[in-house]
């Protein structure tokens, strides 16, 4: 056991004294978790919306100053052919066209029509709609409410001298509009969100969903590193020089074994340090259940690279795996964006790997309050996954190429 | 010239021998972009999966007029599960707020809409003294996603109980103004009545969607996922193309071949002319096969020939200047390998290549422009959806300025390095 302990702490010492090992393993999976957290956080950042208003309408006027005071949208006016130019540009997530007619139709109790202009596939935009939808469907609320007090309560009697039905039906509808108004702004029935399992006053965050995955995703890419320096030791017959020594083929691989795994572990607590501290993701809410994701994550991540080490024999061979391997599975695991925005067929195929039970379950310690009992399953997928890989990786472990 | 391209035709060759050097170039954007078109559906549009919600209903109605009586809750859970939404959510029936709420701790909805007992009361309750209430929606904080998606369907629903409210209201101050304040009890019923017989206020506004139009675009047409995850992808593996090419310099030097050939009577310029040929039409020949393997795996309409060359042809000079910068700044291949990903995941990561359109406009957009690949993938998009030459001039300048700058960086190092 000494013998593997001494082959392991070779490795990492290694890798402790590569410098460029350290962007991999620490600097960029942090950069990219500030990266993806600020970008998907939403937060402050209001989305730019660009307005143009054919309307002369007060109704019209009224959805283009609620818009102005939203904030989700931050509005600009512009012509409609400046409009679609930038959002062609990328540089407003939408534009809206309120068309002429709308104050009319709405008047009228007919269905008014908006135009969203956008490209394809922005989340921005998926934003933008539902907050103007919302907006413009609070003021059709008030207008309709106004025109059925108006049809059911009448015109007020008597009026201006010569006033024509049409003049009373607007003075009524002038009344009832701040009446109706009122009424919808103090609703009487609401919606009342409660985050299941969220520690109080907690709000999660972009770093929430980027912190965990981004360390599945580079745990997976350090394997790069260890992957190399056991096929350059298989090449400069190193393997085979040390079986001239009392060490013993099994504890050759399990040296290898511990060793990436101890790397991948120290920089779990190195990521997960920096998550907790620098970007307020609470891993530490159930350490018991933490531990359990992290020695799943670096069992599966360890028993991975012998494979692959194992099987491959060039070190170009394994930068390419390793990219394409560590990518796909990072991507199907709900590592790069939530599964929930993917279709069913890809959730399924993802939830295949253990990964995704991992982040799953990472995900449920930090927000849900996820205890022991709770990740076993994601502990019991990772250890049957690592214990497959682990034999084949024994079986194909050669010392010569 | 001879020598220029005998130099470059060798360093192709050993590169289309390399198998591994072809997966991380042609397998790897291929297989990312069809797994992440696989992931949104592939298609013209983003396609996710119905939301799981779990819904009980404890509002045991009011009594709105004589011998009517109407339950809130009811008409919310047929809302939630209306046919026009089974694409969108899925619900399930619970007998308690308990057990709706165990269903989203066990994970089997995203969301629980837990309707209270006097609901009711509260929207048809009389005058102003009505207590409010409040429908709870018990999320998985996790699935933020579906949770918004049922939050803006109850919300919708509230937003017609609400409204046939505000019509009471207005109406009885409209009969109390009218001098008709005796019959107000009964007119504020009329009104809400009539408010809900027009369908509420989601009859009111509809809001549609679509690409910009621009003056002189043939045509305006969305472009599919894949088309973008792809363009994306291409170029970020040109990169990594571009550097196990120029890479080649380090393992000559150090192998010996490359001062082996600065004996002959080949000059040092040639040489190295040779050798950045050599990584530049690497990459084009990468891009070329990637492009027509995108046309006719995935279907993906580039848009015109012209603008697509173009682009192409400035995206490999980008990458061809930026990965011999790169190895000019280097020692050793295997710093080569990690110092090359490195920034070039980094540029990625800036320029968009991951994310595609989908953060458009904010500060996101601005900062993709400090990049070349953030130019080119503006490019792109704008040529897929249509584009000619006309849209793209600065998307084709400013990474050119940017592939020049590198090329005469790298130039200067190799000089000094190799004088």
């Amino acid at each position: 056991m000494k013998r593997v302990w001494i082959l392991a702490s070779k490795d990492l010492l290694e890798t402790r004294r590569d410098r460029l090992a350290l962007l991999f393993t620490v600097i960029m999976p942090l950069a990219f978790t500030a990266f993806f957290g600020l970008m998907f956080g939403g937060g402050s950042d209001r989305l730019p919306l660009a307005v143009f208003n054919a309307d002369s309408g007060a109704p019209a006027a009224q959805l283009v100053s609620a818009l102005a005071k939203s904030g989700v949208v931050k509005t600009e006016t512009m012509t409609m052919a400046d409009a679609e130019k930038a959002v062609d540009d990328n540089k407003v997530a939408a534009a809206l066209e309120v068309p002429a007619g709308f104050s009319a139709a709405l008047a009228a109790g007919r269905p008014a029509a908006l135009t969203l202009v956008s490209t394809a596939g922005s989340s921005g935009a998926q934003t933008v709609q539902t907050e103007v939808t919302a907006l413009a469907g609070e003021l059709a609320a008030g207008e309709r409410a106004a025109q059925a007090a108006v049809a059911v309560a009448g015109t007020p009697p008597g009026g201006a001298p010569g006033a024509t039905p049409q003049d009373l039906r607007d003075a009524a509808l002038l009344m009832a509009r701040p009446l109706a108004g009122q009424s919808l702004a103090h609703p009487v029935a609401t919606v009342k969100i409660v985050e299941a399992g969220m520690a109080a006053g907690q709000i999660p965050s972009g770093f929430v969903l980027s912190s965990p995955g981004m360390l599945v995703n580079f745990i997976l890419f350090s394997l790069l590193t260890a992957g190399i320096a056991l096929i350059q030791e298989r090449r400069n017959y190193t393997l085979m020089r040390l079986m001239t020594t009392r060490v013993r083929r099994w504890e050759l691989i399990a040296g290898k074994a511990v060793g990436m795994f101890a790397l991948t572990f120290v920089q779990q607590i190195i990521l997960m340090g920096a998550g907790q501290l620098l970007f307020g993701v609470d891993y530490l809410r159930d350490p018991a259940a933490l531990l359990l994701m992290m020695v799943a994550l670096s069992l599966f991540a360890s028993t991975l690279g012998l494979l692959l080490a194992a099987v491959l024999t060039s070190e170009q061979a394994m930068v390419a795996t390793t990219v394409l391997v560590s990518m796909s599975v990072a991507a199907l695991s709900g590592a790069w964006f939530p599964l929930e925005i993917t279709g069913p067929a890809f959730q399924a195929v993802g939830h295949l790997l253990p990964t995704a039970w991992i982040l799953d379950g990472l995900r449920g310690i930090i927000v849900r309050g996820f205890g022991v009992a709770d990740v076993l399953p994601a502990f019991g997928v990772a250890l049957a996954w690592s214990a497959a890989l682990f034999a084949l990786a024994v079986w194909r472990f050669r010392l010569t190429d | 010239m001879s020598r220029i391209l005998a130099i470059a035709w060798k360093d192709l060759r050993s590169t289309m021998r390399n198998a591994p050097a072809l997966a991380m170039m042609l397998v790897a954007p291929l297989a990312l972009a069809a797994l992440l078109g696989f992931a949104f559906g592939g298609g013209q549009s983003f396609s996710i999966s119905a939301t799981k919600v779990a819904v009980t209903n404890a509002d045991t109605g009011a009594s709105v007029a004589a011998g009517t009586a109407e339950n809130a809750g009811g008409v919310i859970v047929g809302v939630l599960k209306s046919p026009d939404l089974k694409d969108v959510i899925t619900v399930s029936d619970k007998s308690s707020a308990a057990e709706a709420r165990k269903s989203v701790d066990d994970g089997k909805t995203a969301a629980a809409v837990i309707i209270p007992a006097g609901l009711s009361r509260a929207i048809f309750g009389s005058g102003s003294t009505a207590p409010a209430t409040a429908v709870e929606l018990y999320e998985n904080p996790t699935q933020q996603i579906g949770g918004a998606i049922t939050e803006s369907i109850v919300g919708q629903a509230l937003l017609g109980f609400n409204g046939a409210r505000a019509a009471a209201l207005a109406a009885a101050g409209l009969a109390t103004a009218n001098g008709d304040g005796a019959r107000a009890g009964k007119l504020a019923q009329e009104a809400a009545a009539k408010y809900m017989q027009g369908g509420g206020a989601a009859a009111g506004v509809s809001v549609t969607q679509r690409a910009p139009r621009l003056p002189g675009r043939q045509s305006t047409k969305d472009v599919g996922v894949t088309g973008t995850i792809l363009a994306g992808m291409m170029i970020f593996f040109m990169f990594f193309g571009a550097n196990n090419v120029a890479r080649t310099i380090i393992d000559e030097d150090r192998a010996g071949t490359l001062p082996r050939l600065f004996t002959t009577p080949t000059p040092r310029q040639t040489i190295l002319g040779g050798k950045f040929s050599s990584v530049f039409v690497t990459v084009l020949v990468q891009a070329v096969i990637l492009l027509v393997a995108g046309r006719f795996i995935f279907g993906i309409d580039w848009g015109r020939l012209d603008a697509v060359a173009a682009l192409t042809l400035v995206a490999a000079a980008v990458a061809s200047g930026l990965a011999l910068l790169v190895i000019s700044l280097v020692r050793t291949p295997a710093q080569a390998g990690a110092i090359g990903a490195g920034v070039y995941l980094v540029l990625a990561l800036l320029g968009g290549n991951f994310t595609g359109s989908a953060a458009a406009g904010g500060t996101y957009a601005n900062v993709q422009k400090l990049t070349p690949n953030g130019w080119l993938l503006q490019g792109w998009d704008a040529v897929m959806r249509g584009g000619g030459l006309g849209d793209i001039g600065l998307n084709l300048l400013v990474p050119l300025g940017f592939a020049v700058v590198f090329f005469a960086v790298a130039v200067l190092r190799f000089r000094k390095r190799y004088a």
